[in-house]
């Protein structure tokens, strides 16, 4: 059963800082339609996106901002940061009721997260992707849509073996899904390890053409996925007979990208897939961020159309249609249940497979 | 089958720290290790309590593994604290 329950009361990637500005950005997040700009001090906010009146989309021109307030582009009930209505047209006194809901907000490695649910996030934060805005590293990034439910994302994601034969030619060869891995669960902290160390194997453009290795290579992928949202994979690439790291965590003789992903449930059957690579090599080489920028949205396309066929081949399955899960599978299972714990969902087994 | 067994070494490049130790997080007390075992199709599953178990499906592993402590053996966990004294 793959998990198709939204976790409330969770910090989610609503947009890369750089998205959000003084021009209204309107997503739907868990369902909920959700407002984001910037203020003129530079403050991101984020609010329900549909003015208390007619419900029509304070995203959508010719909707506007003046100052900090954002003005309905159907009948100007004006409305500040903090949600509260100021103005409504013809009259003087503002109904009470007249507010929009506002989300927490907090901006970090590059990403404006909101906080969904109905209590407050308290002293709960975002998980960290600290390369993304670091010294040492250099980042591109995108977000593409995708008509499909979150959960299959979650399992694409877990399961690097699919590289070989949906990546092959950018990042997939033989080795990949060879390499046994191992897997953890940290229960208390809700976070899925998984490792796949390749001693030697082919080195695939995506690191040939960026990294200048001519030859074989060690090839390791160390996946932390933190449920729900933000999925990492510290991947490290050295040619053969490199020394390994040192005691102290140092790594001269290896090429390291950080790849991030950002899962974040829009619908039911759709997700916006925000992702990032960060290098800590070539770091002013504008051919090299060009080639991973192409490279990796390709990989992310791929990985969009085959997800998006797959949603509408499950949309038309009964509901408890019955899978195969293999050892490749092992971290994905284990991503559904911190899901479907977080989401609530009770457990039906067999049907988790 | 012991956890010093040769055939438990998790990954083929050298024995690299856990990635979560490699990234600054301490390990929890609640930490589930699956090794899938090289030349193998079998998992080998290590629950937090120090109980050990073999399988060949993910799905039982994680019936297993997150049914603690049933039909486990649980270990005493290394670094426990001692038991609070009574008060009466």
């Amino acid at each position: 059963m793959i998990v198709a329950e939204f976790a409330r009361d969770q910090w989610y990637v609503a947009a890369f800082s750089h998205e959000v500005g003084r021009r209204q950005l309107g997503r739907t997040i868990l369902d909920e339609p959700v407002l984001l700009y910037r203020t003129e001090d530079g403050q991101a906010v984020a609010m329900a996106d549909r003015c208390v009146h007619r419900r029509f989309p304070l995203s959508e021109s010719p909707s506007h901002l003046v100052g900090d307030k954002v003005v309905c582009g159907y009948h100007g009930f004006t409305y500040g940061p903090d949600g509260v209505c100021v103005a409504v047209p013809a009259q003087q006194r503002v109904p009470r009721t007249a507010r929009l809901r506002t989300y927490p907000v907090v901006e970090q490695d590059s990403f404006v997260w909101v906080w969904i649910g109905d209590r407050e996030p308290g002293g709960t934060l975002p998980p960290r992707a600290p390369w993304l805005a670091q010294s040492g590293y250099t980042t591109v990034c995108g977000m593409e849509p995708l008509n499909a439910r979150y959960g299959l994302l979650v399992d694409n994601l877990l399961d690097l073996s699919h590289e070989t034969y949906l990546h092959g030619g950018y990042i997939g060869t033989p080795e990949v899904a060879e390499t046994p891995i191992t897997t953890e669960v940290d229960e208390e902290a809700g976070v899925v390890y998984v490792s796949r160390h390749m001693a030697d194997a082919a080195c695939p453009p995506f690191y040939a053409e960026s990294t200048g290795i001519k030859g074989r290579i060690t090839r390791w992928q160390d996946i932390e996925y933190h449920p729900p949202c933000l999925y990492l994979l510290h991947s490290r690439v050295a040619p053969v007979g490199s020394p390994l790291p040192a005691a102290d965590g140092t790594d001269p003789h290896a090429f390291h990208v950080e790849v991030v992903y950002a899962i974040t449930p829009s619908t039911g059957n759709t997700t916006y897939d925000f992702w990032a690579v960060a290098r800590d090599f070539a770091l002013d080489d504008e051919k090299v961020s060009d080639f991973l920028r192409e490279s990796n949205r390709t990989v992310v396309l791929q990985d969009v159309t085959a997800l998006n066929t797959l949603e509408q081949v499950l949309a038309r399955e009964p509901d408890r249609y019955q899978e195969l899960s293999v050892n490749i599978d092992t971290g994905g299972l284990a991503a559904r249940r911190l899901l479907a714990k977080m989401a609530g969902t009770p457990r039906t087994e067999p049907a988790v497979r | 089958m012991t956890a010093a067994d040769p055939r438990h070494r998790p990954m083929a490049a050298g024995d690299p720290e856990p990635a979560h130790r490699r990234h600054g997080l301490s390990a929890a007390r609640t930490l589930h290790r699956v090794h899938w075992m090289p030349g193998t199709d079998r998992l080998h599953a290590i629950c937090f309590c120090g109980a050990e178990n073999e399988f060949d499906d993910p799905v039982v592993l994680w019936d297993w593994l997150l049914g603690h402590p049933d039909d486990h053996h649980p270990q005493p966990v290394p670094d426990s604290p001692a038991p609070a004294a009574v008060l009466v």
